[in-house]
């Protein structure tokens, strides 16, 4: 894996999975879940992924299976895409902590001490 | 869900699959496919239906986001857009720098032409507020009708140019660049779209050189500028970019290619009429191009093996 921020399909993707294992329309319910409605994956959309991340070693097969006559294969995540996934989630935090301590230095900036220019 | 069953726009999806990779994952693919579409309307299942399709065609192609093809798409995808902007807003200058138009603006054919040359280029900057934003879909579904008012550029030429010298090389480049630049778009994985600050930082950089570099393209047009090297010379900007990107490709393969790809549409239409009639700039700027996508092969192959 590079050391490239992962683009957001992939990310919620893999946080779909960090869990436990789903199958194909789980992880589009899960995702639209989890983006809370933001991201709706289509199928064709979410197989290219599935495609690129079993083909990465991301994730993996994690067995195969018929429910109501429809074929299904569960999905899991491989070792390699939660360590991609932990390193992507404390580059996030890392970001997120920033982000926090900037606006609360704005904030205490803002409402600093009154007459203070005065 | 057998064959039989199949609703007509899945089984047309699905064709569009290689029949190895239809025969292993055809009844996921309708499985998944019966699941998301069991509450949906006839728009949502056609939408279904043609990202399905949309896979299908990348597997076939090549270009799907586990193949470099496809990577490389992905990474133009969005420079692309930023090239198209930054073209469109060199169009929305000339369009309202007064004196300069050579369109007829009393005929119908010419008042289309210059409402088409305004309303082009503001669909892409809707598109690229759509990328900046994240808003992917829109931003293709915008790209469809900037491509197809473009294609209707050529009708309108034809009908309002009564000088036809000239026009073969510039039909076909009307036909051939929106063609180009909206597949670059459409045909990027979705899955490997988004938007980082790198990409912003990128898509930036990329929107201002575009506006800069057609710019000076206008400018070397109107005045003929001496300081600018004259119109031939401003033509071959967009390659001399090509080339510089070309040479970057060995050491940061994916951006490069990406840029590479995104300004070729802009370098094919300024180029072009430079090799046809052949011209002295036309002939240097392809040689330096041809150079530069040699080099880093020529590098490759002259490192040893235990170097790389």
């Amino acid at each position: 894996m590079s050391d490239r921020p992962l683009q957001e399909p992939t990310l919620l993707l893999l946080t779909a999975l960090a869990d436990e294992p789903r199958h194909g329309y789980g992880l589009i319910q899960e995702i639209d879940a989890i983006s809370q409605g933001r991201v709706r994956m289509r199928t064709g959309t979410l197989y290219g992924a599935l495609d690129r991340l079993l083909q990465q070693g991301l994730i993996r097969v994690e067995r195969e299976e018929v429910v109501d006559g429809r074929a299904r294969k569960v999905y899991a995540l491989a070792e390699a895409g939660r360590s991609a996934l932990v390193a992507e989630t404390e580059r996030l935090r890392a970001v997120v902590a920033e982000a926090e301590r900037r606006m609360a230095t704005r904030r205490a900036f803002a409402t600093g001490p009154k007459g203070a220019l005065a | 869900m057998t064959e039989r069953h199949q609703p007509r726009a899945l089984r047309w999806a699905l064709r569009c699959h290689p029949a190895a990779y239809r025969a292993e994952h055809e009844a996921e693919l309708t499985a998944i496919y019966a699941e998301a579409t069991e509450d949906a309307g006839s728009l949502g299942r056609l939408r279904e239906a043609l990202d399905i399709a949309g896979h299908g065609l990348r597997q076939r192609t090549g270009l799907g986001s586990g193949r470099t093809a496809g990577q490389i798409l992905a990474q133009a995808a969005p420079l692309t857009v930023a090239v198209a902007a930054g073209s469109g807003v060199a169009s929305l200058l000339w369009l309202f720098t007064p004196g300069i138009r050579t369109l007829p603006s009393s005929s119908l054919p010419g008042v289309l032409l210059l409402a088409d040359q305004g309303l082009v280029p503001l669909i892409w900057l809707a598109a690229l507020a759509a990328v900046w934003t994240g808003r992917w879909t829109v931003a293709r579904t915008l790209v469809v009708p900037a491509t197809l008012l473009r294609l209707a550029d050529l009708p309108l030429l034809l009908l309002a140019h009564f000088d036809f010298h000239g026009i073969y090389t510039g039909a076909v480049l009307n036909l051939t660049v929106p063609l180009l630049t909206g597949a670059l778009v459409l045909a990027a994985p979705k899955d490997l779209l988004g938007t980082s600050q790198p990409q912003r930082a990128a898509m930036t950089g990329t929107a201002a050189l575009a506006v800069l570099l057609w710019g000076a393209q206008l400018l070397g047009d109107i005045y003929h500028a001496p300081a600018l090297g004259g119109p031939r010379t401003t033509h071959t900007l967009w390659a001399g970019v090509l080339a510089i990107t070309l040479l970057f490709t060995r050491r940061h393969r994916l951006p490069a290619a990406g840029l590479a790809v995104a300004v070729l549409p802009a370098a094919l239409q300024t180029t072009v009429p430079l090799l046809h009639p052949l011209s002295p700039a036309g002939a240097g700027a392809l040689l330096v191009v041809l150079l530069s996508g040699a080099v880093p092969f020529l590098r490759a192959r002259a490192t040893p093996p235990s170097a790389a």
